[in-house]
């Protein structure tokens, strides 16, 4: 049998060198020193485990003679071991940061939430912004003749130019927190070229969580803070309304409030509740809010020392206390189409 | 003396700081203001239409505040145009670069009215 050629340095230098003269040759390389560095950390536990055995097994039993080289070998299985058990617990630190689907990967869902406080504080400095315009608009309807409430316009004015480079804010915190997700991207690619090279698949259970970041609250599985999937006020509100004809017509049998889109049982009794009472014609309740919300419109609530002209008032959910209501309808109306109001809400929790 | 009947065109990819730019400069007095969202659709209002400053961001894709001065000042009709850099960028060696590219002023966020007030009056005089 031809012995294996073996290469010089120069040889493999120049060989190296060709290889690497174009992109298909250096990706070549690339993946090639992948899977060699893969396999020898494979390669590494499975001959330390081996090794570790092997060891057991022929370990001499201790005679006098033998007693320095035994240690030795003692000394050599520990330090074996240790090692053994850093690779081990190195793989599942990997695996732990592993996204093994999009709603377990830690660092994907930190660059979510971070995406998220650009989205919220760009909103809330849109607000900020309407307002303070509003207040610019007010103040320019005030009447000049007057210098006291010539200086007082100025003086708010001023302040209203304040709110308004304040929110420049929102530009500078939006800048470093793209930094912070730009750089979570880089570590995000590094863990997986990581995992490529230890070639860690999905029998490596990944690493517990230490006792003290365990949440030991009763209610923790419950707590996941904001949330850009939840469920918009409307929801709740439907929801609770619908809890609310449940407990009023029939004690609930079980106390499920999750699981109760699906239209209550008939209410046999006229139910007393005020809650379907209302009259049809409301508007949706979105659109209260939006219309609280949105500054675009000079705020409702204010008592308005100023002439400016009272824009109509947005849809308020105030109860018109209608005269005796016709006999409410026994059916209870689907939750998702309940209006409750804040006296209904609030009658749930006393 | 600054006239402000110009025009002046605010350049920033940030909505919200346009806005405020916007309100600062009719604060001060300026009447007729344009907006874009980054250089190159900058590039594309000034070629159109005669501004008497621009006041832009750096940090802006696809193509940089700085970018933009670069090809204003390499446009023979622009090449003389006010240009006013506001930005968060504040290392030396950013305002020593658009120094180089002939930016007529530098602001840093944040800012307020009165020194950007102060900025247009060094670049454009008196208001």
């Amino acid at each position: 049998m031809e012995p294996l050629l073996r290469l010089t340095e120069e040889e493999y230098l120049v060989i190296e060198e060709a290889v690497s003269a174009n992109t298909r040759g250096r990706a070549f390389l690339r993946m090639r020193d992948k899977r060699a560095r893969a396999f020898s950390a494979e390669e590494t536990v499975r001959i330390l485990k081996e090794y570790l055995g092997e060891v057991k097994i022929s370990a001499p039993p201790p005679q006098p003679a033998t007693v320095d080289s035994g240690a030795h070998v003692r000394i050599l299985r520990q330090e074996l071991q240790e090692m053994s058990v850093y690779i081990q617990q190195t793989r599942s630190e990997v695996a732990a940061l592993r996204p093994n689907d999009t709603g377990n990967n830690r660092i994907m869902a930190a660059s979510g939430e971070l995406d998220a406080i650009v989205l919220a504080t760009e909103r809330a400095t849109s607000d900020i912004l309407n307002a303070a315009e509003q207040i610019s608009a007010i103040v320019a309807k005030l009447p000049r003749d007057d210098e006291n409430v010539k200086a007082l316009a100025r003086d708010i004015d001023a302040q209203a130019i304040e709110i308004l480079t304040a929110c420049s804010f929102q530009d500078i915190t939006g800048q470093r927190i793209n930094k912070v997700v730009a750089t979570l991207h880089y570590l995000e690619k590094r863990v997986n070229s990581m995992i490529e090279i230890w070639g860690i698949d999905g029998n490596v259970a990944p690493m517990q969580p230490h006792p003290d970041e365990i949440d030991k609250r009763p209610d923790a599985h419950l707590l996941n803070g904001p949330s850009d999937d939840g469920v918009s006020q409307d929801d709740v509100d439907a929801l609770l309304a619908g809890l609310a004809a449940t407990s009023v017509s029939a004690p609930a049998p079980a106390p499920a409030p999750v699981a109760a889109p699906t239209p209550p049982a008939k209410a046999a009794a006229p139910a007393p509740a005020p809650v379907h009472a209302a009259p049809p014609p409301e508007p949706p309740k979105k659109q209260k809010e939006k219309a609280v919300s949105a500054a675009a419109p000079a705020p409702a609530p204010a008592p308005a020392p100023v002439p400016a002209p009272a824009p109509p008032a947005p849809p308020v959910a105030a109860k018109p206390a209608p005269p005796p209501p016709p006999p409410p309808k026994v059916e209870a109306p689907p939750p998702s189409n309940a209006q409750a109001n804040q006296s209904d809400i609030d009658a749930l929790f006393d | 003396m600054a006239n402000l009947q110009d025009a002046v065109l605010v350049v920033d990819d940030y909505g919200t700081m346009r806005r405020i730019v916007r309100n600062l400069l009719t604060q001060i007095g300026f009447t007729n203001i344009d907006e874009a969202a980054d250089g190159a659709a900058a590039l594309v209002k000034l070629r159109e239409k005669a501004f008497g400053l621009v006041i832009s961001d750096w940090n802006m894709e696809p193509m940089t505040g700085l970018q933009l001065l670069q090809e204003v000042r390499a446009d023979a009709k622009l090449g003389q145009l006010p240009f006013i850099m506001v930005t968060a960028e504040s290392k030396t060696e950013n305002v020593l670069a658009a120094k180089q590219a002939g930016v007529n002023n530098y602001i840093i966020k944040p800012f307020n009215a009165e020194t950007l007030k102060k900025k247009i009056e060094s670049v454009l005089g008196p208001i």
